[in-house]
């Protein structure tokens, strides 16, 4: 996206945003609650048009793009979903199927293959027949992933997918992430957790009032400094196991 | 197997309504009415012109109205809304009655007046859960005003009756609700309408099954939510405007209905809609049944029968919601 600027009811959330996501890279964007990370995957997916400023995904610009054509080329997992309680495992990652199915045509072999490769991936293929109500909340968000996954797309936009998991599939889905990068896709995904995002990010973003504040390898990016700038926060960095750790010592006088 | 199940139950649901009534009618005279029609024969005439007719426009306003209380809970996630509790049946009622008294329209041309009611007040309704948003549950907001539009309507209602009772003695029971026995000719008026909104239904399912995870996820997943959404909802009042003009307003078939067709057939797919359209088509059905039955030879309207029997479910659900909340 070029110098994209974009507001609610008058009051700017983001300004001037220029940021890139190549194929095959896994960038994490970081940042302060409100800064507009959210916001700046809904604005790659279609779901908010740009005040000003382009975003273009393979050179096309979204704005001019139908719904459908989008979805052929972002999967967003977004941070909530109301799914209704009694639809089943297997109906809501076939959901993800929907924009490569035909007006009035049934799921297709290569449909059920997606959707039973994507359910291996996330290890949810015994969930199958379960009902979504009966599902705890890691569950739950391993489905949406798997919903995200079998959307099969080239760009795939994850907010913060992480959050109230447990910290086994926490990695679960970071490691899934960096995989279909690896495999070439590009991946863009909202993490608030500094010592993850070193760990798997290609690169790191770091997001502050609307603005990129910092962008490029973990190392030099997360740094002590930047930390305090954005995040108003004193910490001492120690670099182990190839990530960094931010050890917290209090809030900036 | 739930599907022909389903229709089974409908079709006992009509035998039992062609045998009885203020009399009651052996099944082999009404094979033999529908067969060899006898005109001099009292039976075959009551089975023919009164029952069969009767039955006709009950299977068709119970089928539309539960297909359109379906579309609405799934474009609104929220299984508390259908025709009547967002002020549909109330408005279309109301203009029908203003077309009646200013303009003296009658029969099929009743529907446009209609249809701009029901649109009228569904707008309505959005207007004032949108001065009620921030506060409370904004699902809940939606009832509520559509609780408020309806009785404003209803109110709009009784005033113009009330301007000329002896012009409208005619329409007070379609006023609750009714079937009577010339409502046929609504019916085959009312009926490509109904049949349209159901064709439409029935193509949109998919999407409509996409936008009740809701509008952002089902953008994200590739439905142009804008025209899906304003269609399913297009397609909700003219069905349920198609029942109102033949029947009246009458409620609770397509709240209770999409319930009852979750519970059996889940979320996904034409199996539900299916048993919306079979099942509304049955309960409206019986209630004809009882309106004629349980104070015979006199005739209830079948709107008072519907509210009694619809309000003890209604009133169940929310009590059941309210402990599942609880817990």
């Amino acid at each position: 996206m070029d110098n994209v600027s974009f507001g609610f009811d008058g009051r700017a959330v983001m300004r001037d945003l220029t940021l890139r996501a190549k194929p095959g890279e896994f960038l994490a964007i970081v940042g302060p609650n409100g800064c507009g990370k959210s916001t700046a995957l809904k604005l790659i997916a279609g779901l908010h048009r740009p005040a000003s400023g382009v975003v273009r995904i393979d050179g096309q610009d979204v704005a001019a793009m139908g719904r459908a054509r989008i979805a052929r080329h972002v999967a967003l997992l977004t941070q909530a979903s109301a799914v209704p309680p009694n639809m089943t495992v297997h109906e809501l990652i076939a959901m993800g199927r929907f924009v490569h199915q035909g007006f009035l045509s049934r799921r297709s072999a290569r449909d059920e293959e997606a959707i039973a490769h994507a359910m291996r991936v996330m290890d949810v293929t015994g969930l199958s027949h379960r009902r979504v109500g009966e599902l705890s909340g890691g569950q739950l968000q391993r489905c949406r992933m798997a919903m995200t996954l079998a959307q099969d797309c080239g760009i795939l936009l994850l907010d913060e997918p992480t959050t109230y998991l447990d910290l086994r599939y926490q990695f679960d889905i970071l490691e899934t992430a960096r995989a279909q990068a690896r495999a070439g896709a590009a991946v863009v995904a909202v993490l608030h957790d500094f010592t993850q995002a070193s760990l798997y990010a290609d690169r790191v973003a770091v997001m502050h009032e609307g603005r990129i504040a910092a962008s490029g390898p973990a190392s030099e990016v997360l740094t002590e400094d930047v930390i305090a700038r954005v995040f108003g926060v004193r910490t001492r960095a120690v670099h182990a196991h190839g990530g960094i750790f931010h050890i917290p010592e209090g809030a900036v006088r | 197997m739930r599907a022909l199940a389903a229709v089974l139950v409908l079709l006992a649901a009509c035998l039992l309504h062609l045998r009885l009534g203020a009399a009651e009618i052996p099944a082999r005279a009404i094979l033999q009415a529908i067969t060899a029609f006898d005109p001099t024969n009292y039976a075959h005439v009551v089975v023919v012109f009164q029952r069969i007719t009767r039955l006709a426009v009950a299977v068709f306003s119970g089928a539309v109205l539960g297909v359109a209380g379906l579309l609405l809970q799934k474009i609104m996630q929220n299984g508390l809304v259908s025709p009547s509790t967002l002020g549909i049946n109330a408005g279309a009622t109301s203009f029908v009655v203003l077309a009646v008294y200013f303009f003296g329209l009658g029969g099929a041309a009743l529907f446009l007046p209609a249809l701009a009611g029901g649109l009228g007040a569904m707008a309505l309704t959005f207007m004032t859960a949108r001065l009620l948003a921030g506060q409370g549950d904004p699902r809940m907001n939606l009832v509520l005003g559509g609780a408020m539009v309806g009785t404003l309507f209803s109110s709009v209602t009784a005033f113009v009756v009330a301007l000329d009772p002896d012009g409208f003695t005619n329409l007070l029971g379609w006023l609750i609700g009714d079937i009577g026995n010339f409502d046929y000719k609504s019916l085959s008026a009312m009926a490509p309408f109904g049949i349209a909104g159901l064709i439409g239904a029935v193509l949109l399912s998919r999407m409509v099954d996409l936008l009740a995870m809701g509008q952002e996820q089902a953008a994200v997943l590739g439905v142009d939510t804008r025209l899906v959404h304003g269609g399913a909802l297009l397609i909700a009042i003219v069905l349920t405007v198609s029942a109102v003009t033949v029947v009246g307003p009458i409620g609770f078939v397509g709240l209770v209905m999409p319930h009852v067709a979750r519970l059996v057939a889940g979320e996904v797919g034409l199996l539900p809609l299916w048993l919306c359209l079979i099942g509304g088509a049955t309960v409206l059905t019986l209630a004809d049944v009882l309106a004629r039955v349980l104070m015979a030879p006199q005739v209830l309207n079948v709107g008072t029968v519907m509210g009694l029997a619809g309000g003890a479910v209604f009133l169940a659900l929310v009590l059941t919601r309210a402990r599942g909340a609880q817990i």
